[in-house]
C-alpha cells in the first residue's frame, strides 16, 4: 500500500464512524491526521487490567468483550461492545490504568488515537457532544443492569438482555428478530450474572411460551411483546 | 481519579471527564454486584431499600436513613464484622457515603 492509500485509508477509519458523521469533509480530513488503526483478532486483548491507558479506541466494525476476573479467577462480563463504540474512556485521567480487560470476541476494527488528539477532537462541540451522548447512553446502560440485577429475576434480566441485544444487533426477519451476534449460553449467563445451567432452563421456557426461538447459536425473538411484559413483571 | 491536565482548556472535556469518573463508579458497582462478594451483596440491598423506602433524593445523591444495622446484614446474609467491611468497601470506592449513629 502507497503512502497516500495508506492515509486515505487512515482518514476513512475515522470519517465513517458516526460519531464524526456530521462533520464536515475538511473537519473529516484533519481527524484522519490524528488516528492510527488496527485489526484485533478474535481473542486478541486490545488492552487487559492495570495496564497504562494512554489510547482511546473507536470500534470500526466487529465486537469486544470488556471484563473483569474476580479473585476466583471468574472472568465477569461488564459489557459487549459493537461499531461507533468508544472505549479507554479513562484515557482523561492522570496517570490512568485500564480497570478491565477489552478482547475481541471476533476479528474487530479499531480506529484509536492518543489523549491529546482526542483533546483536540473534543474542541469540536459537535464531537463533544456526540462522545457526551455514547457516554451517557452506557452510564444508562449500567444503571439498568444494576436494577436488573436487583430487582428481576433470572427470566426478567434474561428477557430484558434480549430485548436489548435485539435492538443493538437485530435484524428483522419472516419469524422475527434475530440476533445477529452467535452467543452461547455461557455467554448470557455472564451478561444476566445467573448459572449457565440456569439461562438453559430460562430459554427452554422462553422457546416453549412461544416467545423465542434459536438456531444454533443465533436467538430469534418471536414475541417482543411476552418478554418486554416478563420484564415488567417484576 | 485526577482528571489530566492537558484537557483543562478544553471545554467538551471536563463533562467526558465528569461522565468518565460516573461510568467508572458504575462498572466498579456492576462488577462488584456480579461478582457476588459481600459488598455486592450489601450493594444490591442498598439499591433496593432506595428504590422501595424512606429515600430523600437530593441531586445525584440518595439519602438512606435509619437503615438498621442487623437488619441489612441479615438481609445481604452478612455478619456485622462483614458488613462494616463492605460499607467500608463501597465508601473507599466512592459508591456510598455512610455513618452510624450511637444509639
Amino acid at each position: 500500500m502507497t503512502k497516500m492509500n495508506q492515509r486515505a485509508e487512515q482518514t476513512r477509519c475515522m470519517k465513517e464512524l458516526a460519531i464524526f458523521s456530521d462533520l464536515s469533509f475538511n473537519e473529516r480530513e484533519k481527524i484522519g491526521a490524528l488516528a492510527g488503526k488496527r485489526i484485533y483478532r478474535k481473542n486478541e486483548y486490545l488492552f487487559r487490567e492495570e495496564e497504562a491507558a494512554d489510547t482511546i479506541y473507536l470500534i470500526k466494525y466487529g465486537r469486544v468483550r470488556l471484563f473483569k476476573v474476580s479473585e476466583h479467577g471468574k472472568e465477569i462480563t461488564l459489557d459487549l461492545l459493537k461499531e461507533d463504540d468508544i472505549i479507554g474512556e479513562n484515557t482523561f485521567f492522570e496517570d490512568a490504568r485500564h480497570t478491565m480487560n477489552a478482547r475481541a470476541m471476533e476479528d474487530t476494527f479499531v480506529c484509536s488515537c492518543d489523549k491529546n488528539s482526542f483533546a483536540t477532537l473534543l474542541q469540536n462541540p459537535g464531537i463533544a457532544l456526540k462522545v457526551i451522548q455514547l457516554l451517557g447512553k452506557k452510564l444508562n446502560h449500567y444503571t439498568d443492569q444494576v436494577a436488573s440485577i436487583a430487582f428481576r429475576d433470572v427470566k426478567g434480566r434474561l428477557s430484558a438482555v434480549l430485548l436489548r441485544l435485539a435492538g443493538e444487533y437485530g435484524k428483522p426477519g419472516p419469524d422475527g428478530i434475530t440476533i445477529s451476534i452467535e452467543l452461547t449460553h455461557q455467554d448470557l449467563a455472564n451478561l444476566v450474572n445467573a448459572s449457565r445451567v440456569m439461562v438453559t432452563n430460562v430459554m427452554g421456557h422462553l422457546r416453549q411460551e412461544g416467545a423465542i426461538a434459536t438456531r444454533g447459536q443465533q436467538i430469534i425473538l418471536l414475541n417482543r411483546d411476552m418478554l418486554a411484559q416478563t420484564v415488567e413483571a417484576i | 481519579m485526577k482528571p489530566d491536565s492537558l484537557l483543562s482548556n478544553c471545554e467538551g472535556c471536563e463533562s467526558v471527564q465528569k461522565l468518565t469518573a460516573r461510568l467508572e463508579l458504575m462498572r466498579t458497582l456492576l462488577y462488584t454486584i456480579k461478582a457476588g462478594v459481600p459488598a455486592g451483596r450489601i450493594a444490591a440491598v442498598l439499591v433496593v431499600l432506595c428504590a422501595l423506602s424512606g429515600l430523600e433524593q437530593t441531586g445525584n445523591e440518595i439519602i438512606l436513613t435509619e437503615a438498621e444495622y442487623q437488619a441489612l446484614a441479615r438481609s445481604a446474609n452478612l455478619s456485622t464484622g462483614k458488613l462494616k467491611d463492605s460499607l467500608d468497601y463501597l465508601q473507599q470506592q466512592g459508591i456510598i457515603c455512610y455513618s452510624r449513629s450511637k444509639s
